[in-house]
């Protein structure tokens, strides 16, 4: 018996070593690849085109001097050509997208809401919305309202079991996590407490990232690969244990705790760095900035969900110079912007190395885009 | 190849012909100002015959040799023909800025008065108005008008009208 | 099973490293972006009562036909919208907006009504436009009041929704607007060596154009008071080019200075009190001032050359003008009362209507090369000179109130070439015709109105 239980054992051992170690080869096989077109309207191939055209006319600015102005004519009406042709293709994939939506994630509408509604106090009217259905937020609501059974029954979602064979560091994590989601509470209330915008702006963020919560992420990917709206219609299920703290950390809005055990993994290389700082440029749009604000550097600290997504929230000027406070806000809005819109589809980061990105710096310098 | 020389010269001397004819005949486009019907035998023998236009360079107002033959008639017969109030017009041709031409053309008429008091004209019955590039007598866009359009008239009009 | 084995092998071999947990944020600096129009959606505003259904439509539709013509906006068509805007208070389904990326959502409603200080002479009442700017993305309402509203004649419902497009426009971009404005402009008709000219006043898009003299004169070169209530032009109405006044309200005209030999090229100060022009004195062609107060005339150059085309900086000290004192038509600039005319234009080739920008920073002109004209910018020390178009003839650039945008005009070759208005980017971009019912010529950009 000896003898087989130590034949069994090694045998155990290697299966599971080889099962480790070639558990990264076989994940990507597990990961279906989305070929699926993405939901946002500009794909990047067609900002590759708006991008290619903005270069090819910069050319032609500069060396144009003496060309006939009735040549840049012909050109205004083919942009009108090429924009009214831009929009049909535009709508198009608006109504491929949403086919593609409405055939494939029909858990969307999940019938998990109904219960954050019927247990929240009084006062707080919410027939929470998903796409597709219709939403009456009431916008009275009281100052120092609490959001709590959002988090009660977020605690109902969360399989906060411990794995059979999970360490020590893996219990850790939840039992931070169960913290770090009574904490969240505070912060919201923070938020109303000290927020003296209308009622409309603290409410709709945090009730939809409640919802995006609640109703199975499908606005965010389980996994940094691929990543995209539609990549909810995979619902990865491997990670979807992971993908629940996933969801916890994403949803808090101060940086995570030292005590959160985030992988750093090996330093951030070139290629990743210039891979978020393109993708950001992308939709750092400075078509509308004033001159004033084209002077302007802000510089902008936000927290990633290690997802790979901004989180709306924590967007925060740091410093700025070289303007006057409108052209600030103005070179700030447009920031935000350019992270939010191009964050929606999530950033291309290294999930190992989540420590590092997890906070980010991000200076917008408008040295290059000068109108003189 | 001599042959194609030769017939270019029928055609050049159409065109010239075609300017004079212009000189002389020129009565209403040269005279933007005037009625017709108002010009009197002697203006008409004075536009006909003495000629109520110089020409000019591009961007420039210097007198021409021609011009100041012209002006020379013009000046001899003001001598001859008292009683006569002398308005010289200044044009330019459009290929410049509008108001660049109307100080232009303030500056030829100014220098074709200027010439016609050096002349012995009484510089009480002279004074000037310029149209700047407003008032052309040639619409193309070519040399061949640009240099009519670049021109001084001057206006004689009888002091007292009988 | 494979699952459990990788999380096991994440939990044995990545987890571990968490002690190495990094604090200290990552930084990136970003300096490129794109240069594209920023998508936005104005769906039809709603009407509130029966009737203004059609006025709802045009005023939505006229704020997104400015924003278009920017060139830094693009409208996304109702047709694409997912959610439709029914009321005006309900709260805006973010999610569904982002879908189509829309980064901006104008809503508005409609209404005529009564108000109580009687502001409107239409028995109806007043047009009453409430409207609400969201940043998408952001989840923000951008206006602090959450909305705003414009009350206007109904007649003025143009003006209304220029005002709402201006509002638009400074939010995003912090740049004031230029869509409540007028100009002044030159109509023509007639060939070339029979044209007939008028002075006239439209919306800067070519709409609502009105006469304000019929063709018996030469009219030339109108300008804009400051304030919109008058304007500076030449007529040939006493026989040779002077310089008049016309006051809009009134109509009423007269001659501003009886002294001057020949007077043109007339331009406002800054603040409304002078009139700079130029004067002929015999061979020369001065500068002057003139005090609409006092009448006090001032002479600012002397010398055998032609000083024209002056404009006043945006200060009021300094003024740039045009002249041929080197030989050729350059461009100068004059501080008033305290020294000579400094050189400032150097590129080969004459310059000439030379006009200040608004924002001080720049002084646009026409240039002249072989023979070509172009329309251009530079400092107003004459550096970083950019020419923005070419053609047979571009001429006589004006600025909009926020510096952004010049109009001049284009004349065509031939007998039968006529004058058209365009206006262009200062980046050089966006050239747009201004379509008007006869030729135009001449204009004269307004500031902001009321």
């Amino acid at each position: 018996m000896q003898t087989g239980a130590i034949i069994s054992g090694w045998g155990h051992l290697i299966v599971i070593g080889v099962a480790a170690l070639s558990g990264p080869i076989f994940e990507d096989s597990n990961q279906i690849e989305l070929s699926v077109s993405e939901v946002s309207i500009v794909s990047l191939a067609e900002f590759d085109i708006l991008q290619k055209k903005f270069e090819k006319d910069n050319e032609n600015l500069d060396t144009s001097i003496n060309k006939n102005n009735d040549e840049l004519l012909g050109d205004q009406a083919q942009q009108d050509n090429v924009n009214s042709e831009q929009t049909k293709a535009i709508e198009k994939d608006i109504e491929t997208d949403q086919d593609i939506l409405a055939s494939s994630t029909p858990s969307i509408e999940s019938p998990e809401l109904p219960e954050v509604v019927n247990s929240t106090p009084s006062g707080f009217d919410t027939s929470v919305s998903v796409i597709g259905q219709e939403v009456a937020l009431n916008l009275d609501v009281p100052e120092g309202i609490k959001l709590e059974s959002p988090e009660e029954n977020f605690d109902v979602n969360v399989d906060t079991r411990p794995y059979p064979e999970a360490p020590e560091d893996v219990q850790k994590l939840e039992a931070v996590s169960k913290t770090q989601s009574s904490e969240k509470t505070e912060i919201v209330e923070m938020l109303i407490d000290n927020n003296s915008v209308p009622e409309q702006t603290i409410t709709q963020p945090i009730i939809d990232a409640l919802i995006a919560e609640l109703s199975s992420a499908p606005m965010r990917s389980v996994r940094p690969k691929g990543r995209s709206l539609d990549n909810a219609i995979l619902q990865a299920e491997p990670a979807q244990q992971v993908a629940q703290n996933e969801i916890i950390s994403s949803v808090s809005n101060e940086p995570i705790q030292s005590s959160r055990n985030a992988p750093s993994g090996p330093p951030l290389t070139q290629r990743e760095k210039e891979n978020l700082r393109v993708s950001v440029g992308r939709c750092w749009n400075k078509t509308s900035l004033s001159r004033e604000a084209l002077e302007v550097t802000v510089t902008i600290s936000f927290s990633m969900s290690e997802a790979g997504f901004p989180e709306s929230n924590s967007i925060k000027m740091l410093d700025s110079f070289g303007g006057a406070a409108n052209a600030t806000k103005i070179a700030f809005d447009t920031a935000r912007r350019a992270i939010l819109v191009c964050g929606r589809r999530g950033f291309e980061l290294p999930e190992e190395k989540y420590a590092q990105w997890k906070i980010i710096e991000m200076v917008f310098d408008p040295v290059k885009l000068r109108i003189k | 190849m001599r042959l194609k020389y030769l017939s270019f010269l029928p055609i050049v001397a159409c065109l010239v012909a075609c300017d004079q004819d212009e000189l002389f005949n020129g009565n209403f486009s040269n005279n933007n100002t005037k009625n017709p019907s108002a010009i009197s035998e002697t203006e008409d023998y004075f536009i006909q015959k003495i000629g109520d236009v110089v020409l000019f360079e591009v961007d420039n107002s210097g007198l021409t040799a021609l011009a100041k033959l012209t002006l020379d008639k013009q000046a001899d017969w003001l001598s001859l023909n008292l009683g006569y109030q002398v308005l010289i017009e200044g044009h330019a041709d459009e290929q410049g800025t509008r108001d660049y031409n109307l100080a232009l053309g303030a500056r030829r008429a100014q220098i074709v008065k200027e010439y016609l008091i050096s002349r012995g004209v009484d510089p009480s019955n002279i004074s000037i108005v310029t149209y700047g590039k407003e008032r052309p007598v040639e619409n193309c866009s070519a040399e061949v008008c640009w240099s009519q359009n670049r021109r001084a008239v001057t206006v004689v009009n009888a002091l007292s009208k009988g | 099973m494979i699952r459990l084995y990788k999380l096991l092998f994440i939990v044995l071999f990545v987890f571990p490293c968490l002690s190495l947990a990094q604090e200290k944020p990552l930084r990136i600096t970003i300096t490129d972006g794109v240069v594209e129009p920023l998508p936005l959606a104005i769906p039809k505003f709603l009407s509130e009562i029966i009737g203004v259904k059609d006025i709802a439509k045009n005023i939505s539709t006229l704020i997104s036909e400015d924003l278009i013509k920017t060139g830094l906006f693009r409208i996304i068509p109702d047709e694409a919208h997912i959610s439709r805007v029914t009321n005006f208070k309900s709260p805006v389904l973010f999610a569904d907006w982002k879908a189509i990326n829309a980064q901006g959502l104008i809503s508005g409603a409609v209404t005529i009504t009564k108000l109580k200080k009687k502001l409107c002479t239409d028995p109806r009442g007043c047009l009453v436009v409430k409207f609400k700017l969201f940043d998408i993305f952001s989840e923000k309402n951008i206006f602090v009041e959450g909305q705003k509203i414009y009350a206007a004649e109904p007649s003025e419902w143009r003006r209304l929704a220029h005002k709402i497009a201006d509002d638009i426009y400074f939010n995003l971009t912090g740049e004031i607007g230029y869509f409540n404005t007028k100009v002044a402009f030159v109509s023509e008709s007639g060939v070339k060596n029979d044209r007939l000219k008028r002075l006239a006043i439209m919306d800067y898009d070519g709409a609502n154009v009105e006469f304000l003299t019929d063709q018996g004169d030469l009219v030339l070169t109108p300008r804009f008071s400051p304030d919109g209530s008058k304007i500076v032009y030449t007529s040939f109405k006493l026989g040779k080019p002077q310089v008049f006044l016309m006051d809009l309200k009134t109509r009423g005209t007269f001659v501003l200075d009886e002294r001057s030999q020949m007077s043109f090229s007339p331009q406002f100060s800054p603040d409304g009190t002078t009139i700079v022009m130029s004067v002929v004195n015999d061979a020369n062609t001065d500068l002057y001032t003139l005090d609409l107060n006092s009448g006090n005339r001032r002479r600012l150059t002397s010398g055998p050359a032609i000083e024209t085309s002056p404009s006043f900086s945006p200060d009021g000290k300094r003024i740039v003008y045009e002249s041929d004192r080197s030989g050729t038509q350059q461009l100068y600039v004059l501080p008033i009362g305290v020294g000579e005319g400094r050189r400032i234009s150097f590129g080969g080739g004459s310059y000439g209507t030379p006009v200040w920008s608004p924002n001080g920073d720049l002084i646009a002109f026409t240039k002249k090369s072989g023979r070509r004209f172009h329309i251009g910018v530079m400092r107003t020390d004459g550096s970083e000179e950019r020419l923005l178009t070419s053609s047979f003839l571009d001429e006589a650039p004006t600025w909009s109130p926020n510096g952004r945008v010049i109009m001049f005009f284009r004349d065509k070759a031939g007998s039968r070439g006529s004058s058209s208005i365009f206006s262009i980017d200062i980046s050089g971009r966006n050239l747009r015709k201004i379509v008007i019912p006869n030729s135009g010529s001449d204009p004269s950009w307004s500031s902001l109105m009321n």
